[in-house]
């Protein structure tokens, strides 16, 4: 199981967005989703996921609902807001210009 | 907007408390059965499947506390937590509370009380609009006095300068009133015509000044004061357009002010307002401007610096002692009391220092008797800053209570010191706003810093040795009683000196007697009476006057030593060169036994006769000062130029008068200054259209205020009489201040000594509790009562002779800023420094009978047997 402090800095956030970008959902489906796209390298534990949400939701980039599932539970359902959408976009364009830098050193062209 | 959402949660948080609860519960189960189920389908029975959950997810509370800390609640809800727990702690205490709440609450009271009065009379702009903008512009010059302007400069300012937007004079004008009611002599600002224009000033009824009204021939108009138009007129609207006869002259009712209407360059609420022909007036001005957009203080001053040396190098002949300056108006109006009012200010903040030095050490003694307690904290895991926060958040309590008592205190301290603050200028607008509000609950943060941050320190810090910290906190409490007793020293010679000098002020020579003296004013029509015949008036009611049983003689006068109306010449002695610029001497018309009747010593010559009449050799009689200064002391007979002063003050020619008399100076402007000149002319040879009565009586002078309105009235029914006033209370001003400044003081430092005295009680009563043990031990084996007394008093009463010293070595520093106020002795006087110090000895002395007695009269066996 992946640590939150495997990841990147903020990495969880990006990801967390990007995940909401799809379609609203909970929590638990948020982390499986996250762990089936990733082919299983992704893990992350509710220790690390709730809070998470409730730190972007504070921030007001995402909000959240609650509503019954389809077996009859109350489920606290994730969307992205207008404003988590453009913090998004900055979030992507930042994480593009440094895994281009990290990779240029970490694996430089031959030749 | 993101900050406003976020607070909202935030608040939605804290007061949903419950329910944020719920869903963070139903959030964590969620994804728990969820797991569950998602284990069940690789196969594992449920109960299986439960328990590789439960383990996985074993920080389930953990995870509940951060998300609980990204939302931002815990610290207002930890606050919140502190607040309900010292609330009933403090509650449950009913000894420490109340002391501790009443001492604060006096500390701040005293304080905001205080500021109160500063915060209506210094800080708030003065009513009306942009009054900030208002100045006052004054003349330097030493031939004018108090900054009046002649008015040929008041047009020359008005001419050239490019500062103001609007630039208006005034004058006080007497007037006679006659024809509405009883005949009543009235004072009021007789104004260039765009005054009300400046202040933009409108009328509540009728208008205010035109344009050109204050043109030769338009100018009998009349503007009234509201309290004065519902006085006199019962409040009839139909008044705006009624003539009045004012010095028997008709002058047309044009308006009459709101109730609210300040006049700005003007004591008090006048009567009326007229215009005046500004040109014409004879005598200095009160000049008053209103800055331009934009124009800065500085540059105004400069343009009006630059204004008057322009004309003292184009006409030195007129100009040449022209300086002229501003002042805004408010600074203008309250300048003088400034300085008492932060010495005031300066005095409540010693009174909170002291509170504040007192339930810290309350609280010193206070955590030792709740050490337990902390030990218990700390032992559960409480950090050091949780633990100074939750302490520091039971003084927050304490004086948040006490602020909001303090703000009852100012309030009914306000009504109660009222008498006292009569005097201030804009004394009426004392009172209670938001920024004394917020000035009550900042003192009241300040003080739970003062007072709870180093109690909250020591008692979060560990007990590391036995013993050691009580020491140390005792030490933190004998300090801060060197403290209090210091501040008290200080306040105390303050206080000390304040009355040496009023005794002295009591007792200072003005010159003149104003005991059993009685004064009023009169003034003649000025249409249809004349010198000679008001001169033979003022000689019946004289005799009249002298007539009456119990008076010892009566005179007229043109002035009195306490003011009236001001003349002032220059000094040119025969033979001197002719210096314009030399001092100005007043000029007092005055009858033959005005000497006698204010007991004025004639040193040489004599007084003016009956024989010293109109058409007789011009005489003068001059003062001292004058004598000495200009004639080497050896006047009599040499000749002065005086004026031969016309029957309306308007003009005068000059002649030379024999001095025929020298008496002794009098004190004008304050007393022991008795260095103003004085000249007297004989009221025979130079009868005016007005004249102060003067009464010396054998008792009461009040009394003889009727006899003297019937006497006056026998000889002359038209003549209206101004109020009776003894010369003691005219005189008072020359002694109020310093009076004031003493009742004020006095009070605020009967405060400080007895929040010093409880405090010098509670520690030593605390000291020899902690102490009976050891002293019960002494007592066995067969110590004394003498050397058991003496140890118990010595930790006390060492820090309080540090204190002493402290004080007086702060005193010699501060009581400085008192200089303004004394009179008579130096602010390092050893008899005050001496006399404060033995009296704050002698209650620290009483303060401690009480713990000490309980000492040697305890019974040793019990005192044994305890823990």
């Amino acid at each position: 199981m992946s640590k939150p402090n495997d990841l990147l800095q903020g990495t969880l956030n990006l990801l967390i967005l990007r995940m909401l970008a799809l379609e609203p959902m909970h929590g638990w489906a948020l982390a499986q989703r996250l762990k089936q796209m990733s082919h299983s390298v992704l893990q992350v534990g509710p220790g690390s996921l709730y809070p998470a949400l409730h730190k972007l939701e504070q921030e007001g980039w995402i909000s959240a609902e609650w509503s019954m599932s389809e077996t009859r539970r109350r489920v606290k359902f994730y969307s992205l807001t207008k404003d988590g959408r453009k913090q998004l976009d900055r979030q992507t364009a930042d994480w593009k210009r440094l895994s281009v830098a990290i990779t240029s050193i970490v694996l430089p062209a031959e030749g | 907007m993101r900050i406003g959402r976020k607070m909202l949660l935030r608040i939605r948080s804290l007061f949903n408390r419950s329910n944020v609860e719920e869903d963070l519960e139903a959030e964590l189960r969620d994804y728990f059965e969820r797991e569950v189920e998602s284990e069940m389908e690789t196969g594992a029975s449920l109960e299986e499947a439960r328990q590789t959950v439960s383990h996985r997810l074993r920080g389930r509370e953990l995870i509940k506390e951060e998300c609980r800390d990204t939302r931002g609640v815990s610290q207002i809800e930890t606050l919140l937590r502190d607040l309900r727990y010292s609330a009933r702690v403090l509650w449950k205490d009913r000894l420490f509370t109340p002391v501790a709440v009443l001492t604060l609450a006096l500390g701040i009271g005293a304080n905001t009380t205080m500021f109160s009065v500063v915060n209506s009379v210094l800080l708030q702009p003065l009513p009306g609009y942009q009054t900030g903008r208002l100045v006052r512009i004054m003349d330097g010059d030493p031939r004018y006095r108090a900054g009046f302007v002649p008015p040929q400069l008041y047009l020359e300012i008005h001419k050239h300068n490019e500062s103001f937007e609007s630039i208006s004079g005034l004058q006080f004008c007497p007037f006679s009133l006659t024809g509405a009611g009883d005949p009543e002599q009235l004072m009021g600002p007789c104004t260039a015509a765009n005054w009300f224009a400046m202040q933009h000033a409108g009328a509540l009824l009728g208008r205010t000044f035109a344009p050109d009204e204050d043109q030769r021939g338009h100018s009998r108009v009349v503007v009234l004061d509201y309290a004065f138009w519902k006085r006199k007129f019962h409040g009839d609207p139909g008044v705006i357009g009624r003539a009045i006869s004012l010095n028997s002259e008709p002058w047309t009712i044009i308006g009459v002010m709101p109730p609210g209407f300040r006049p700005l360059g003007v004591s008090g609420a006048p009567p009326i307002f007229t215009t005046d022909v500004l040109a014409d007036n004879p005598s200095g001005l009160i000049v008053m401007a209103r800055l331009k957009p934009g124009v800065h203080l500085d540059a105004a001053r400069a343009e009006l610096k630059g204004i008057g040396e322009r004309l003292a190098r184009s006409q030195p002949g007129i100009w040449k002692g022209t300086d002229l300056t501003l002042a805004p108006a408010l600074e203008q109006l309250t300048g003088p009391q400034r300085p008492l009012l932060l010495l005031l200010m300066g005095a409540v903040c010693f009174v909170l220092l002291i509170a504040c030095a007192n339930v810290a050490n309350l609280l010193l003694a206070r955590s030792k008797a709740r050490q337990h307690e902390m030990d218990i904290r700390r032992a559960l895991g409480a950090s050091r800053g949780r633990m100074i926060q939750s302490q520091l958040t039971e003084v927050l309590l304490l004086c948040s209570v006490a602020s909001l008592m303090a703000v009852g205190i100012a309030y009914l301290g306000i009504l109660a010191l009222r008498p006292l603050l009569a005097y201030l200028p804009r004394a009426d607008e004392i009172s209670i706003d938001a920024r004394v509000f917020v000035w009550a609950l900042a003192a009241g943060w300040l003080a739970t810093l003062l007072a709870g941050a180093l109690p909250a320190l020591r008692s979060a810090e560990p007990r590391d040795i036995a013993g050691m910290g009580a020491r140390s906190t005792l030490r933190w409490q004998t300090s801060l009683l060197t403290c209090e007793v210091a501040l008290t020293l200080v306040l105390l010679i303050s206080a000390g000196l304040l009355i040496r000098t009023f005794v002295n002020l009591r007792s200072a020579r003005l010159g003149y007697d104003p005991q059993n003296t009685l004064t009023t004013f009169l003034a003649l029509p000025p249409v249809g009476s004349d010198p000679a015949s008001a001169e033979l008036l003022y000689d019946r009611i004289r005799r009249r006057l002298e007539m009456l049983p119990d008076v010892q003689s009566g005179s007229t006068a043109s002035s009195t030593p306490s003011g009236g109306v001001d003349m002032s010449v220059p000094i040119e002695p025969e033979g001197s060169v002719s210096k314009r610029e030399a001092a100005t001497s007043t000029v007092d018309m005055i009858s033959p036994h005005y000497f006698r009747t204010l007991c004025i010593r004639i040193k040489v010559g004599r007084a003016f006769t009956p024989a010293d009449r109109r058409g007789g050799a011009p005489v003068v009689i001059i003062s001292d000062s004058i004598a000495r200064k200009y004639f080497g002391g050896n006047a009599l007979g040499r000749r002065l130029r005086v004026p031969a002063v016309n029957f309306a003050l308007t003009d005068a020619k000059w002649v030379w008068a024999e001095v025929v008399g020298v008496v002794e100076n009098v004190a004008v402007t304050a007393v022991g200054e008795t260095t103003a000149e004085h000249m007297y002319l004989p009221e025979a040879q130079n009868p005016v259209r007005f004249t102060y009565l003067l009464l010396r009586t054998d008792r009461d002078p009040m009394s003889f205020g009727s006899a003297v309105r019937r006497a006056v009235y026998a000889e002359s029914p038209a003549t209206p009489l101004d109020d009776m006033e003894s010369m003691q209370d005219r005189t008072a001003y020359l002694t109020a201040s310093p009076r004031r400044a003493m009742w004020l003081l006095g009070v605020f430092e009967g405060l400080a000594g007895v929040l010093s005295a409880t405090g010098i009680y509670a520690v030593s009563a605390y000291l020899a509790a902690q102490r009976a043990r050891e002293m019960a031990i002494r007592m066995a084996v067969g110590a004394g009562t003498l050397s058991v007394t003496g140890a118990i008093c010595r930790k006390p009463f060492g820090s309080i002779s540090m204190g002493l010293l402290f004080g007086i070595l702060s005193a010699l520093a501060l009581t400085h800023f008192l200089r303004s106020l004394l009179f008579g002795v130096g602010s390092i006087d050893f008899l005050t420094y001496f006399g404060a110090s033995i009296a704050l000895l002698f209650c620290a002395l009483l303060a401690m009978i009480r713990p000490t007695l309980r000492t040697i009269t305890m019974d040793v066996a019990s005192a044994l047997r305890q823990e």
